[in-house]
């Protein structure tokens, strides 16, 4: 991207990019979350560097579109929220990555 | 973009995250340190090597979940990273049985003259050392921990010096424990440095 300047027929594709996914905060959540089965909110605010407030805001958005699912629970009385990566938020995952690897090679 | 995240990398990183607690290096090296130091005063009785053999086990999962969880999070890796372990441990468990075996095989078969049973004897400490040597590496592939290679090594030299220097195995023991031990205790304190508790609302409030 930085040598070569996008074509014409690239640019556009870049428009029906994913917006959800391609925030990088949120890439780098929903590609953590991608790489394992299932993650605490410890975990991803260790993994990103995110803030809590900006982690909690992205996780709320990814929810909302259905791409992550989210788990209460109690261990030894003290609240543990387990998050994973939907399938809806595997596939877009996945045809972000293909559209991405298109818009580069060509 | 080239800086499309590889889950890959994200996956084996977050992995040796906890791995790089040092705990287990901690626990195991304690346990050989002792086990070492109680049979060079010859007062190892059954029971304490039993006590001793299933320590770490129960040690390590109570310290991961009161130190390494807080600090790094809770994470559950994806259905390969179970099976990997369940590799291992089927390799552990026909290295046992085969270990057991020919120590158990003279004694199965009759009891042997003297220098029959000196020489299973001894083919079977060289087998119990290449096994374990075989059960650590196998370990350290499977599941990417680089630092065991380290100590498989250390193991070999040891056992190999010991072996040219009749050096008695109870030193050994509690000087690839000792070594063990420092290792983890390095990587504990920095663990620790590294990853502090976070304090107030951890829980996701969406």
């Amino acid at each position: 991207m930085r040598d070569k300047a996008v074509s014409l027929p690239n640019q556009a594709r870049l428009y029906t990019l994913d917006r959800i996914i391609h925030e990088p905060a949120r890439l780098l959540i929903v590609t953590h979350l991608a790489a394992v089965e299932s993650a605490d909110f410890v975990f991803l605010l260790r993994q990103t560097g995110l803030t809590k407030g900006n982690l909690s805001a992205h996780l709320r958005t990814l929810e909302a579109a259905g791409y992550i699912e989210v788990k209460k629970e109690f261990v030894e009385r003290i609240p543990r929220t387990l998050l994973r990566l939907s399938a809806t938020g595997r596939e877009a995952l996945k045809e972000y990555r293909r559209q991405m690897k298109q818009i580069i090679h060509q | 973009m080239e800086s499309i995240p590889n889950p890959k990398i994200i996956e084996k990183r977050a992995y040796n995250v906890y791995h790089s607690d040092g705990i287990f290096d901690m626990v195991i090296g304690l346990t050989l340190l002792a086990y070492g130091i109680l049979n060079f005063f010859d007062s190892l009785h059954p029971w304490m090597s039993f006590v001793i053999a299933f320590l770490p086990a129960v040690s390590v999962r109570w310290l991961k979940k009161k130190i390494t969880y807080p600090r790094v999070g809770f994470v559950k890796f994806v259905e390969w990273k179970s099976t990997r372990w369940t590799t291992a441990l089927i390799i552990a468990g026909i290295l046992m049985v085969m270990v057991l075996g020919f120590v158990l095989l003279p004694k199965i078969i009759g009891e042997p003259s003297q220098v029959k049973f000196r020489l299973v004897e001894s083919i079977a400490i060289y087998s119990v050392g290449i096994m374990l040597l075989g059960l650590l590496l196998a370990v350290a592939y499977l599941q990417h921990l680089t630092r065991l290679y380290g100590y498989a090594l250390l193991i070999a030299v040891c056992a190999t010096a010991g072996h040219l220097m009749h050096i008695g195995l109870e030193y050994y023991i509690a000087f690839i424990g000792a070594v063990a031990a420092v290792v983890g205790i390095v990587l504990f304190i920095r663990f620790l440095k590294r990853y502090p508790r976070l304090e107030g609302d951890e829980s996701y409030a969406g």
